[in-house]
């Protein structure tokens, strides 16, 4: 386990210096940056300026390797639109997004690995049916609206929950619902197809035919396997709504890392885009190393293969 | 005689399956009897209902099947198949059961210690873990696993096949049951890892007084381990009796028609197999009549009612509207006229297929910054083929026999030597001009034809690809192929999912001869068939060989096809050719310690004690010495150190220090 882990890591942080370098690379690529900055009145010499100031005059790989240097350090630079510090911005709307992504990943998961195996149990069920429709439901229906929908029922009408802010724990039940109701189609349809593979397979047939209970064999022998697909696709998930839950962060006004991103590309503030890039990509990446050590913890076969 | 009462006593057992088209009648009125520490083989063709007579029993049939039956007695337990819980209250304690696959039967994500306990913890709750733990380990050592304390924090993958067999079997004997049932056992292993199973089997039948309930087709298989056999057709047993019965005397004409398609030590190249046309009938909605009538040479208008049970013997009954000396003076064994006479050149200037010093390797890496391993697969391969001639290819699963087939078919290029045809190096041949050399009939009809075109559009596509002939001449050059493989006409606009297997295999073999390449590299052509049709499709690519003047290399792990087929064989071990030589030769004269060992049966295995139980040596790190060494009973120290090379003449040659 610990190669395996070292092995893992090792390959992530290879993965990292590639994404850093896209980061920088993509950010680069849109443009003189010093014009962009400058704006359309800014005379040649204030352009010049610009780029002395801000080191563009020289060359992309020097460029890069400062910027990698200070990021080392944890200088993310400094925001060209507020001045303020890069960091400091992302660790502010971080959270937010995170307790977002967590919450609603875990209200979808809880929802719909029970319902998947309910489904994968009896197909063709009524109860299996509902599910299904629900999921077809889920993946059409855009999450501004769902989450507009929300607001209306319990904002409006009911007037139970806050419709915006970060004020209380109260304000991320309708985000997280909004969410979770995006994530439910995905995880449903994998634990149910996941599930009704493993119930066909031989392995279940012999716990069967060892005499063990319903209840055992289900959880026991066949949901531990039927789960390693939701387990990879639940952390690349959480990745997404990391990242890209910018739609409902601003339904809702939450001040998240979506919003940041959002508003810094919009004002062409190029060192918080990167960041918010890098940042999210390094999430990213290290997700996909916890996927894959839970998946080895609950599939031994990864760890020794040949 | 005497007899105690039964350990099992099943009367009129019927199992239905509701489908989209109707009941389908899986089995119908099977009745079986079984006493303690015997063997009854339920032996019959895929569809005719043995596995879910077996299923039934264990009540493990699928959801949408249901089992009546008159009665049910296990011991002094009178059992409804269809009332919820009394199976299951013997199932995996007094009565267990192996499956066929064993690299799937076991549970990738759990240990093996716990999968070997759990059973038993749950149907005897006062034992503790650690006792259970104990009986596991001695039931492990007793099923021959080596180290048993450590497999069982071992999981599946990290076993072989047969070990894995041999912890299932350990698994259901957990709770010392009284029954066994074995669904094919010993099909997905390899036949010395077979024997050895079944030598197991007896072995612990004898030691701990077991019913054994064997489920299988294949009759080597029965003929090592059967005290009892039914033989099932269509759902229904058409014949029992003890083994001398029904395999020395067989008495039905199915039972008789379908010994005679297996290929035993007395095929050659030169006879033909039997012959069974026709393939088990649709099952939803059958009348009443004995469903073999329109496969039977006998068969006559009294065949559409209900066939009785008849008498051939003490013990010996069969279900027939002939009586049983009638039959036995109208059975004619159905074999078609023998082959084309073809005598293969003996001593041509230059053979049709030759290989030459072939390695090969693959090299293995696992994750961005994994080390890298060589597997070599083909260890120096030199063969040669002539004209005409059939060479059969044995070995078992890892041995290269399917590297080397992809080799001689240049798909893969070798890493180190050439394959040669006609004296031409296959990778100097273009690829157009090679596909009408050489072409491949593969194992898998169900998987190697593209489900979307029709038969016509499969056996047409090489003709098109190459275009060759005008549209008129394409369309009847296809007839004509799938009338010499024996395609009815009618066929042509079917779809793979129409057909049944042998259809298929029909299908491929067209396919790959409609270019007319000289040489056909058949890679385990019948080991997806039952046993009728591979004799349907072995007879046919006999036929087809003297039409066309073909040179065939058939790969296969079976011993009885490739002595059905070949003139020449070549038996694989481990990357190499370890004994080549002429069919007779080498079948009764074997040289090579392992090639005895395939030829030999349960008893020779069981005499040669442990040493033959190992398998294969590490691809990643094959041994300094002789690769067989390690499982060798002849084995001396020169054979650690010193790999033998093949060494003989062009009839038989061996790589052994110590031919016998």
């Amino acid at each position: 386990m610990g190669a395996y882990i070292i092995r893992k890591l090792g390959e992530a942080l290879a993965v990292c210096v590639a994404v850093s370098v896209i980061a920088f690379v993509l950010v680069q690529s849109t443009g003189d940056l010093a014009v962009a900055m400058g704006g359309l009145d800014a005379s040649a010499e204030e352009t010049a300026r610009l780029r002395e100031v801000y080191g563009l005059d020289q060359s992309l790989f020097q460029q890069y390797l400062g910027w990698a240097w200070r990021v080392l350090q944890g200088d993310l630079g400094t925001s060209y639109f507020s001045q303020e510090d890069v960091l400091t911005l992302i660790m502010e709307s971080l959270p937010v997004t995170a307790v977002l992504a967590v919450s609603s990943l875990t209200l979808g998961l809880l929802i719909s690995i029970p319902a998947g195996v309910l489904c994968a149990i009896k197909p063709g069920s009524r109860f299996d049916r509902v599910c299904l429709a629900l999921s077809v439901l889920g993946q059409a229906m855009p999450s501004y609206w769902v989450g507009l929908l929300l607001i209306l029922l319990f904002g409006v009408t009911l007037q139970v929950l806050p419709i915006s802010g970060t004020q209380s724990a109260a304000s991320f039940v309708m985000p997280a619902m909004t969410l979770a109701w995006f994530v439910f189609p995905v995880f449903l349809r994998l634990s149910r197809a996941g599930m009704i593979d493993v119930l066909s397979s031989d392995y279940i047939r012999t716990a069967r035919a060892k005499g063990l209970p319903r209840r055992t064999v289900l959880v026991k022998h066949a949901l531990r396997n039927a789960i390693l697909p939701v387990v990879s696709v639940a952390t690349v998930q959480f990745g997404f709504l990391l990242g890209g839950s910018i739609v409902v962060e601003s339904v809702f006004s939450l001040n998240g890392i979506g919003l940041l991103a959002w508003s810094a590309i919009q004002r062409a503030d190029y060192p918080v885009v990167q960041a918010v890039v890098l940042v999210v990509a390094i999430i990213f990446v290290l997700l996909n190393v916890v996927a894959d050590l839970l998946n080895a913890a609950l599939d031994p076969r990864l760890m020794s293969e040949q | 005689m005497n007899h105690p009462a039964p350990l099992l006593d099943v009367r009129d057992l019927s199992v239905t399956i509701q489908t989209p088209m109707g009941p389908l009648s899986a089995v119908r009125g099977i009745d079986l009897t079984l006493q303690a520490g015997e063997t009854l083989c339920i032996v019959g063709e895929s569809g005719s209902g043995k596995s879910m007579t077996s299923l039934a029993l264990m009540g493990l049939l699928p959801p949408r099947a249901r089992a009546r039956a008159g009665h049910i007695r296990f011991g002094a337990d009178a059992l409804d198949p269809d009332a919820p819980g009394q199976i299951e209250r013997l199932r995996g304690d007094r009565i267990a059961m192996i499956f066929q696959e064993p690299m799937t039967a076991l549970n990738p994500t759990l240990t093996l210690g716990e999968q070997l306990v759990e059973g038993l913890l749950h149907h005897d709750p006062s034992r503790t873990r650690a006792a259970a733990t104990a009986r596991a380990v001695e039931l492990l050592s007793a099923c021959g696993v080596a180290d048993p304390e450590r497999r069982l924090t071992q999981y599946p993958h990290q076993l072989s096949g047969g070990l894995r067999q041999r912890v299932m079997i350990a698994m259901a004997l957990m709770t010392k049951p009284d029954l066994l049932i074995a669904d094919e056992p010993t099909t997905a292993l390899d036949r010395t890892i077979s024997l050895q199973i079944l030598a197991l089997l007896k072995d612990l039948q004898k030691r701990f007084d077991l019913g054994l309930i064997l489920v299988t087709h294949d009759f080597d298989v029965v003929r090592e381990v059967a005290d009892h056999i039914c033989v099932v057709y269509a759902g229904e047993i058409v014949e029992t009796g003890t083994r001398d019965q029904v395999l020395n005397n067989p008495a039905h004409p199915y039972t008789r028609a379908l010994l005679s398609c297996v290929p035993t030590s007395h095929a050659s190249a030169d006879g033909r197999l039997g012959f069974l046309p026709g393939v088990v009938p649709s099952l939803i909605g059958p009348d009443e009549g004995c469903q073999f009538r329109d496969r039977c040479a006998l068969a006559h208008a009294g065949c559409a009612r209900e066939a009785p049970w008849q008498e051939a013997g003490t013990g010996h009954r069969i279900r027939c509207t002939l009586a049983v000396d009638d039959i036995a003076t109208l059975y004619r064994a159905p074999v078609p006229p023998a082959a084309k006479a073809y005598q293969p050149d003996q001593n041509p200037a230059q053979p049709a297929l030759e290989v030459r010093g072939v390695i090969q390797r693959y090299t293995l890496r696992k994750g961005l910054f994994g080390k890298k391993g060589q597997l070599t697969a083909l260890r120096g391969i030199d063969l040669s083929v002539n004209k005409g001639e059939v060479l059969g290819l044995v070995g078992e699963s890892g041995s290269g026999k399917s590297t080397l087939a992809r080799a001689m078919l240049g798909i893969e290029r070798p890493a180190e030597g050439a394959v040669l045809i006609n004296g031409q190096p296959i990778s100097s041949v273009q690829r157009t001009r090679r596909a009408r050399l050489v072409q491949p009939v593969l194992q898998d009809p169900y998987s190697s034809l593209n489900p979307r075109r029709t038969v016509e559009d499969t056996i047409r596509l090489p003709l098109d690809i190459h275009g060759i002939g005008t549209v008129e001449e394409r369309r009847r050059e296809v007839r004509r192929m799938m009338d010499l493989c024996g395609l009815p006409t009618r066929t042509a606009g079917s779809f793979p999912s129409q057909m049944s297997g042998g259809q298929r295999q029909r299908v491929a073999i067209a396919s790959a001869l409609v270019l007319r390449p000289e040489i056909l590299i058949c890679d385990e052509p019948t080991s997806a068939l039952d046993v009728s049709v591979q004799a349907q499709i072995l007879n046919l690519l006999k036929d087809l060989r003297a039409e066309f003047n073909l040179t065939l290399v058939m790969i296969s792990h079976d011993l009885g096809v490739i002595r059905a087929m070949s003139d020449r064989v070549a038996v694989m071990y481990f990357g190499r050719i370890v004994e080549v030589g002429t069919g007779r030769d080498l079948f009764e004269h074997p040289q090579h310690p392992y090639t005895e060992l395939l030829l030999g049966g349960v008893a020779k295995v069981g005499g040669q004690g442990a040493k033959v139980t190992g398998t294969s040596p590490n691809p990643l790190a094959p041994p300094q010495g002789c690769s067989f060494s390690g499982r060798c009973p002849r084995a001396v120290d020169r054979c650690q150190a010193d790999d033998p090379l093949l060494a003989g003449t062009a009839r038989h040659a061996v790589a052994c220090h110590v031919p016998a």
